[in-house]
């Protein structure tokens, strides 16, 4: 049984395994036979430790609030949430975007940087895609449930019908749908297409024969031979080619959701890049705050070193900086431009009721991950996961800033409002998150949180270098 | 999968494990130049081969170009042609604004081409291969490299197990293919 | 031009109209009195107030065509000095007559309500019957008479409705509506109405006059005969009831002119003295409650009040420098007694109020109605009729939330950005300058519909007295449903049409203006293409249609909307009304659950107008909207843009209208025409 433990971990040869700064990529003792064993381990173990019965079960009661607070929903009608006039967006919108843009951080690390050819990305794709799916389920789900009628979800769609009417495509919220599908499709076969080889291991490896055969099916019969591996490369390559632009178009289709609209605050050409940005930044952010506790709880010191840290950690303060420049572009396009109301509401957001969210979202978003500037935070496992789990909150408190305040104060001052989230609006979000939780206990249980093939040539590679 | 039998009742063919994929290729190498018969590869991650020559990028760049072209054209027969509207006097052909759809069918239908083209290429589903009764087999998506050589008849079988012996192969087992 | 001058104690809707407006509590009431009978009458000097000077040579300079008004709540005699001074002005006859009123209160005070009441607590009435009337809740508190009816041995209360009454009555009698039985009128000149009923009594109700006949003798006279009976002697020939039915009035029976000269004692008459010093409190009926008899009414309990927006509840108001000294903000609760009666009720700032004053509105806090306006509010009629005493004012340190459609603060529109005024001299000197600093906004492409009309809407900001006619006609007409205080506070009230009120000045004594808020049917509708179904578009003829049906109820239309007139269905309002369906309109969609709604430029009735057109071969048909009909004062003209001579094409094309939020370029269909304020500078001072 291992807890996680937040001082050294002690593996068997008694040597400290903190993440520090001279790591190599992937420690040289790991050949990939010991590689694959170990990644192999968990999801092929008779019993599993008592952490993850645990948090399976701390989990998993969310996921019924979640159910109750969904069926509720669809019986009561939407206005069991605290939306009004003129605020009729609320956490909806808001939890929609906070979750798409975790999930797109996910295939910026698993495709856009397989372009790149980075070295470090083998030990962390997978997790990153497993992070895409679930995030992605739980984005999926709010746009239906924010539906004054749900059940008429479908005629986004657009398919052929006796009365002769499409969806009307100018819309930014098609483009959403669209994008979302897409998005959601394509996630799930390239995060699927990835795990083959690794399923293939899993089936070769696995002892008992229902295991097997589990593993079996879902391997598609992949055996490893040269050819399948040289097509199989090429595959993967085009997807990935393909999913980059996608997720950069994805996310910023959903700042076009805000952008498309005349509403103050949400008509500035910024909101796609910026919205990139967030997403980047929130992907980071939750790679790092699953990474680090599945690194000491699985026992993946040895894959997950103080190399991944340091990059990682220089990608978040990349992304925040860019966060931060866009949050600067935002004041200063505002006191540029003409529009008496854009100003007037920028300094109600500043320095209004609301105020104190703001500057959490400036604090979190831009001032936190400043500290990474040091490389000894960078390495600092706790404090890497404070910070993450900042910027996971200040990226929710900046949705919130563009969603409500613009909404609160809009042209007309008669139509000024107010919004105040109702327990269903918090218990609806908790519900996603324990879902999301739940959905990831559930993959580390039962799949490879690695990739191994891709981690066996980053091996082989480092060996070939250090010989 | 079957049972395998201990051992072959009419082999044909040979199985050898290598350490490290430099002795496999080698060994690869070697057999084609004796032409033994047909020899492949299997590894655990992707050999260092020249790759394949093949139309599959080409393929799905065919069908994304289709999928966004008829995303497009959908939206213009269905705001020019079908069902024309007045939507706060936008142009019916207002096409800028189909253009995100568009982009989105057609990464959708590059992503769904490319995973069932590839997949296809790969031999997805092909759940039963003789090459699976050969056990040596499963250690190639672990930490093994496996080369497999079909022989015609006995003497090429001989002359394959002697260049695999000499290639430095870990084990050999005899299989029926 | 009409100049009005306005000096009241708490904001009016006259107040609000008025071209200057000036705060005065009763003791400046008083002052001013007798400095205008000082300047007109020659009347011992008395000063008045600084800026009276102005009104009294204006009044001086236009003798025979100015007016002084008297509101109702002051004593005889200052409406006989009033009078003397309307006389000495010489308006009598150019400006205004006066007539014989034929149902004047009695002046004999053996036939008051206080004789009565006292009558009744000595014992000496011993059958008492209320026919259409609501002592127990409304008659002055000092009275008591729930107390003094127990002491009567027979009351029979005769009522549409189970009130107070009512309840504590002997017995109690249902009385038919109105419409249901024969009556008759008179109007303030006396002419005489004869009442037709519409249907038989949907129940079996009780007629009034049947009652009364009963009552006097067992043989008693049908209604109509004692209608007839009435009026036999004005009526004349046989033929000419039959006329007076048909024309709804008897002919000639409205009061002569009445050239009687006024007393010269009213001249020289000594005013009462004015409440010393200290803090009125002030009742007056609440707008649309009246006495309570409306407290029934959802609609009328919703519609917010024109000045404090307020439902549901009645605040005491009070002015923004009291509530200061005071520490009380808005919703803060506060104990009220006076002369031995106490209440406790919220306050709400009302700016332009008078310091002296608090302002209690009559009419809530029924104790014995339906369900609707049971318990709604405060009831304040305990306190009237007491001696003119400072009352006593404590903080409780309760809070109540008020339920008002402005819910922040006062909305100030510092140089009527939105609802544009102007005065009559900058007008006089340039007829365009509403629109002279509007950006021409260049069309980066055009489509017109290109249907045969084109609807459009102009309304007249200096007609507009934010009355609320408007608001619950489009209620009535249109199925829009109530959804009660607790919704109200959500800020989700399902009006399609709202009246804006903005404040402009010093929060003491601000100028307000009125500006009704609809759905604009812009030409480059923003919500339209944003809806990801298609559930708004464009008819050929202008208008922006909700197609209700294809609604998936995403709500980015109200996102895109800059005026925020959509309004959405969060729960199934309309299912949870409790109402006859009868009642509501059958031309009209009842919206459900999860669907937007917003003004359709009552479609129902340009579909109505197509069909009538048709029928008589012409091309189009007058189209009147329900808000335009309500509207007592014209303030909404719409029609057909593209007819011939139409009216609203010419107001549209006049110096004064603009577009609401121009720099949208929305293109909006509903344009305004400005305010113009019969005064000298831009901005009227107010002291």
């Amino acid at each position: 049984m291992t807890l996680l433990r937040t001082g050294a971990a002690i593996d068997a040869s008694g040597e400290d395994r903190r993440p520090r700064a001279n790591d190599p990529i992937v420690f040289p003792a790991q050949t990939i036979s010991s590689m694959t064993s170990t990644i192999c381990g968990p999801p092929l173990r008779r019993k599993w430790p008592l952490w993850w019965k645990l948090s399976l079960a701390a989990a998993l009661p969310f996921v019924v609030v979640l159910a109750v607070a969904v069926g509720w929903l669809f019986y009561a009608g939407v206005g069991i949430w605290g939306i009004d006039w003129p605020v009729v967006w609320g956490f909806a919108i808001i939890n929609y975007v906070w979750w798409i843009a975790i999930a797109s951080g996910g295939t910026f690390i698993s495709a856009l940087f397989y372009l790149a050819e980075v070295e470090w990305r083998s030990a962390l794709n997978r997790i990153a895609e497993t992070i895409t799916i679930f995030a992605a389920a739980c984005a999926a789900i709010y746009p239906i449930l924010h539906l004054g009628r749900p059940w008429l979800f479908y005629w986004l769609f657009p398919y052929p019908n006796v009365m002769g009417v499409w969806p009307q495509f100018r819309s930014p919220l098609l483009w959403d749908f669209a994008a979302i599908l897409a998005y959601v499709i394509s996630s799930i076969l390239f995060w699927y297409f990835g795990l083959v080889p690794d399923l293939a291991t899993m089936r070769d490896k696995a002892d008992a024969s229902q295991k097997r055969r589990f593993y079996g099916l879902l391997a598609l019969g992949f055996r490893g031979s040269d050819s399948a591996w040289r097509y199989y490369t090429i595959g993967y390559g085009l997807l990935a080619a393909v999913m980059a632009p996608l997720v950069i178009s994805v996310h910023s289709i959903v700042g076009l959701d805000f952008a498309g609209a005349a509403t103050l605050g949400w008509h500035s050409t910024e909101f796609p890049p910026f919205f990139v940005f967030g997403a980047l930044l929130s992907g980071f952010a939750t790679v790092l705050l699953v990474a680090i506790p599945v690194r000491r709880l699985l026992r993946l010191e040895d894959f997950i070193t103080g190399r991944h840290f340091d990059i990682l950690g220089k990608l978040l303060l990349t992304s925040s900086l860019c966060v931060g420049y866009a949050y600067l572009m935002e004041a200063f396009t505002t006191f540029y431009g003409p529009d008496a109301a854009e100003k007037r509401l920028f300094i109600n957001k500043i320095t209004g009721e609301l105020a104190p969210i703001y500057w959490a979202t400036i604090l979190f978003n831009v001032l936190a991950p400043q500290l990474m500037w040091r490389q000894s935070v960078r390495l600092n496992e706790a404090l890497v996961v404070l910070i993450s789990f900042f910027v996971i909150i200040g990226m929710w408190c900046e949705r919130f800033v563009i969603v409500v305040m613009s909404l609160r104060r809009t042209h007309l001052p008669s139509a000024w409002g107010d919004y105040t989230p109702t327990i269903w609006d918090w218990l609806t979000l908790f519900g996603t998150v324990g879902l999301f939780i739940a959905g990831l206990l559930i993959a580390v249980r039962l799949l490879p949180t690695v990739s191994m093939f891709e981690m066996r040539e980053t091996i082989l590679r480092y060996a070939r270098r250090n010989q | 999968m079957n049972a395998i039998a201990d051992a072959p009742i009419a082999p044909n063919g040979l199985a050898a494990t290598f350490l490290s994929e430099e002795a496999s290729l080698a060994a690869l190498a070697d057999l084609n130049a004796a032409d033994v018969g047909d020899a492949r590869l299997f590894s655990p991650l992707p050999p260092s081969l020249p790759p394949k020559r093949t139309r599959l990028p080409a393929v799905a760049l065919v069908f994304g170009l289709f999928g966004a072209a008829a995303a497009f054209g959908l939206q213009s027969f269905a705001n020019v042609v079908a069902y024309p509207l007045d939507i706060g006097a936008r142009p019916p052909f207002s096409w800028p604004s189909f253009i995100p759809i568009a982009f989105e069918a057609g990464i959708l239908s590059v992503v769904v081409a490319t995973v069932v083209g590839a997949g296809a290429l790969c031999g997805f589903t092909r759940y039963y291969d003789s090459v699976d009764e050969i056990r040596l087999l499963r250690e190639a998506t672990i930490d093994r490299w496996v080369i497999v050589v079909r022989a015609p008849n006995s003497e090429t079988l001989a002359r394959s197990r002697d260049i695999l012996q000499r290639c430095g192969a870990r084990a050999i087992e005899e299989a029926e293919l | 031009m009409n100049r009005l001058y306005a000096i009241e104690a708490t904001p009016s809707l006259t107040g609000a109209v008025a071209d200057e407006r000036f705060i005065a509590g009763p003791r400046e009431t008083h002052r001013v009195l007798l400095a205008l009978a000082s300047a007109l009458l020659g009347a011992p000097p008395a000063e008045g107030p600084p800026w009276l000077d102005r009104i009294v040579a204006d009044l001086k300079s236009h003798r025979g065509r100015s007016f002084i008004h008297l509101g109702p709540d002051h004593s005889p005699e200052a409406h006989a000095l009033v009078c003397a001074m309307n006389e000495s002005l010489g308006g009598r006859g150019a400006v205004y007559t006066l007539v014989d009123d034929p149902s004047h209160v009695s002046s004999d005070g053996a036939l008051s309500l206080t004789a009565l009441v006292a009558d009744m607590r000595a014992n000496r009435v011993s059958s008492l019957l209320i026919i259409d009337s609501n002592p127990v809740y409304a008659a002055p508190g000092v009275l008591n008479f729930a107390e003094a009816l127990a002491r009567v041995d027979f009351s029979l209360c005769l009522s549409a409705t189970p009130n107070e009454t009512t309840g504590a009555s002997l017995w109690a009698a249902p009385m038919i509506h109105p419409w249901e039985g024969w009556s008759d009128a008179r109007a303030f000149d006396g002419t005489a109405s004869v009442m037709q009923p519409q249907a038989l009594p949907l129940y079996q109700g009780v007629d009034p006059h049947q009652l009364l006949a009963l009552l006097l003798g067992a043989n008693a006279p049908k209604s109509l005969d004692l209608i007839r009976q009435t009026w036999r002697d004005q009526l004349g020939p046989p033929d000419a009831w039959t006329d007076a039915l048909a024309k709804g009035v008897i002919a000639n029976s409205a009061s002569p002119v009445s050239n009687r000269p006024l007393s010269n004692a009213a001249a020289r008459v000594q005013l009462p003295e004015p409440p010393k010093a200290g803090i009125v409190l002030l009742f007056r009926p609440d707008p649309y409650l009246l006495d309570g008899r409306y407290a029934d009414n959802p609609w009328l309990q919703e519609l917010p009040r024109p000045l404090t927006k307020m439902s549901w509840g009645n605040p005491l108001q009070i002015s923004p420098r009291r509530a200061r000294e005071m520490s009380l903000k808005d919703g803060d609760v506060i104990r009220v007694a006076i002369d031995g009666a106490h209440a406790t009720a919220p306050i709400i700032i009302a700016p332009g109020q008078s310091d002296d004053c608090i302002v209690a509105l009559l009419g809530f806090g029924r104790f014995h109605t339906g369900p609707v306006g049971q318990d709604v509010g405060v009831d304040f009629f305990k306190l009237t009729g007491r001696s003119c005493g400072a009352p006593d004012i404590q903080k409780t340190g309760a809070k109540e939330e008020l339920a008002s459609t402005h819910h922040h603060a006062m909305i100030f529109d510092e140089g009527g950005v939105y609802a544009r005024k102007g005065a009559l001299s900058q007008f006089l000197k340039d007829p365009e300058f509403i629109r002279r600093n509007d950006e021409p906004r260049p069309a980066f492409y055009e489509w017109k519909p290109e249907g045969p009309a084109a609807w459009g809407m102009s309304i007249d900001l200096s007609a507009c007295i934010g009355c609320g006619a408007c608001v619950v006609a489009c209620q009535a007409e249109n199925n829009i449903p109530v959804v009660g205080k607790a919704e109200v506070l959500r800020e989700r009230e399902m009006y399609w049409l709202r009246i804006d009120r903005y404040y402009d000045g010093p929060p003491e004594s601000p100028r307000t203006s009125f500006q009704p808020v609809l759905c604009m049917h812009c030409e480059e509708a923003p919500c339209e293409p944003v809806c990801p179904v298609g559930a708004t578009m464009h008819d050929s003829e202008g208008l922006n249609v909700m197609v209700y049906n294809r609604c998936v109820g995403t709500r980015f239309c109200s996102n895109n909307c800059p005026y925020k007139v959509r309004r959405f269905n969060y729960f199934d309002f309309a299912g949870e009304e409790r109402r006859a369906i009868e009642s509501r309109n059958p031309e009209v969609t009842v919206r459900a659950r999860g669907v937007m709604e917003k003004c359709t430029f009552c479609l129902q009735r340009i579909a109505a107008a197509r069909i009538i057109a048709d029928r008589d071969g012409e091309k189009s048909a007058a189209v009147t909207t329900a808000c335009e009909a309500a509207c007592p004062t014209r303030a909404f003209t719409f029609g057909d843009l593209a007819a011939k001579g139409s009216e609203v094409a010419a107001r549209r094309a006049g110096p004064l209208s603009y577009a609401l939020l121009a720099d949208q370029n929305t293109k909006p269909r509903v344009t305004y025409e400005a305010r113009i304020l019969n005064i000298d500078e831009a901005k009227g001072t107010q002291k």
